[in-house]
């Protein structure tokens, strides 16, 4: 059970990328799913015991091994096992940290068959949830981010800065709750009415959250960061968000410079730009 | 010494979890209240970061987002966790609380709440209860929602489950973990101080 396969059954379209909340009842039937391990967690792995066999994972086929290189990757203390759907949704902001701060991690991706099992175990019977050393099971999904974000250093150089952080963070949050709420259901399950949404959504709500952002950036960033001057985990949330509204108008950012600016300066990362082409890779694969 | 400025409406709402903080940490700060329609919108709208209340101003810089304000007082003041598996075992219980909270909002401030009210509080308000009760054994001990020592999300327990108190006395019965958070914030010296001495707001 719970094993990747080398030929994925090709459901979702890069276009119609699902936005689940953490409450997930509407999912889309069959995705494909690939569990993929780190070499490096493989000696933990093995003391393993503490989630039954049934969210078994398997060694990382070729084309997965490709998300972590040997030779990029940082040792770090602790020991991370993230568990949440093959998708993006409230799960790649923490994938995205993961890649830009260049850990190490098990990107365990949960296939829907294996939900209703795993849900049982999760604290609030909700993903994404991170494992930390096999000593206890963190829950929600900006929490988890902030404190992997401290752990890649990119939570912000002093409290101050911190709190620059924590209010992007909140202020993404907000706008992407809205989008999972309004524009989330028709991207799972498009309807008549999904045009008419999408556009809605797009005129009449996306304008003022992105001029909130922009204003953000323009307060407490600069060289193009958001807080302070380099990166931090505020910069990748507002990157994931754009990602989302891009699918739904490609040139989203020509009426906002500074968040386009932003994004650049947040892809000028080398690790997490590695991982964004491979996210794209697999996009491609899939459908 | 910094200086703390929070501004915010006359009522809890989103500001209250701020000045639970700092009152118990005994932390000197000026509590500006914004009233509507003199102060609001207006001049206090555009003064603040976002068009949005609570923003705190600490030495001159203004932080906005609630959130934000809060876990910053509370890590300067030790009341966010030793260390960074604890602050994010806290941040957590704080969001699961935060999203009772969300949910409530978007039925309470509608224009004719009451009806949408008795129904969240018949229907929803129990999901979200029992998931903080279950967040708060997994992570606390009794009377601590995290660890066994004050924190921020024991404040942020108390304040938004006052509310729901208030909407129905009996609405915690089945949560003995959440009333003991609640009896030990209760029998802090410094907040029973300011609870006996804050005003009678409408939300």
């Amino acid at each position: 059970m719970g094993c990747g396969s080398s030929n994925p059954q090709n459901v979702v379209e890069p276009s119609k990328q699902p936005v689940p909340t953490e409450n997930t009842e509407n999912l889309p039937k069959a995705i494909s799913t690939r569990s993929v391990r780190s070499t490096k967690s493989q000696n933990a792995a093995a003391s393993r015991t503490s989630l039954k066999q049934s969210v078994e994972n398997v060694n990382p086929t070729s084309s997965s091994n490709l998300l972590f290189k040997k030779s990029l990757r940082q040792s770090s203390p602790n020991n991370f096992k993230l568990n949440y759907f093959d998708l993006t949704g409230r799960g790649e902001l923490i994938r995205l940290v993961f890649a830009a701060g260049n850990i190490n991690y098990e990107d365990n991706r949960v296939k829907f068959e294996q939900w209703p099992e795993l849900k049982e175990l999760m604290p609030l019977g909700q993903l994404p949830t991170l494992q930390v050393n096999d000593e206890f099971v963190l829950v929600q999904s900006l929490s988890i981010a902030r404190f992997v974000a401290k752990e890649a250093g990119l939570a912000g150089r002093d409290s101050v800065e911190m709190a620059k952080v924590d209010a992007v963070l909140e202020t993404c949050k907000d706008f992407f709750d809205l989008f999972a709420q309004q524009v989330g259901p028709q991207l799972r399950n498009a309807t008549d009415e999904k045009e008419e949404i999408v556009r809605d959504f797009l005129n009449n709500v996306a304008p003022s959250n992105l001029q909130k952002l922009q204003q953000l950036v323009e307060q407490y960033g600069s060289e193009g960061f958001s807080v302070g001057e380099q990166l931090t985990v505020a910069d990748l949330f507002i990157h994931d968000i754009i990602t989302n509204l891009i699918f739904l108008d490609a040139f989203i950012l020509d009426s906002y410079p500074l968040l386009k600016q932003n994004r650049n300066a947040t892809e000028s990362n080398d690790s997490l730009r590695s991982y964004l082409e491979q996210r794209k890779q697999l996009n491609r694969r899939r459908s | 010494m910094s200086t703390y400025t929070l501004t915010y409406f006359n009522g809890r709402g989103r500001g209250e979890l701020t000045r639970l903080i700092l009152v118990s940490a005994a932390v000197q700060f000026e509590d500006v209240r914004v009233t509507w329609p003199d102060d609001w919108p207006g001049t206090a709208q555009a003064d603040s970061p976002l068009g949005q209340l609570p923003y705190l101003t600490i030495d001159g810089i203004k932080i906005t987002q609630s959130l934000a304000i809060a876990r910053l007082v509370a890590k300067r003041f030790n009341l966010a966790g030793s260390d960074d598996l604890e602050q994010a075992k806290t941040d957590a219980v704080v969001d699961t609380i935060t999203d009772l909270q969300n949910a409530f909002y978007l039925v309470a401030f509608k224009d004719e709440p009451d009806a949408l009210i008795a129904k969240f509080i018949a229907e929803d308000a129990n999901t979200h209860l029992e998931r903080i009760e279950k967040i708060v054994t997994l992570y606390g001990t009794e009377g601590y929602s995290v660890g066994s020592s004050l924190k921020w999300s024991d404040l942020h327990l108390f304040d938004i489950t006052s509310t729901f108190l208030a909407l129905d006395v009996n609405i915690l019965d089945k949560y003995p973990r959440i009333q003991a958070v609640r009896r030990t914030v209760e029998s802090n010296d410094k907040i029973q101080a300011y609870l006996k001495d804050r005003p009678e707001t409408s939300f």
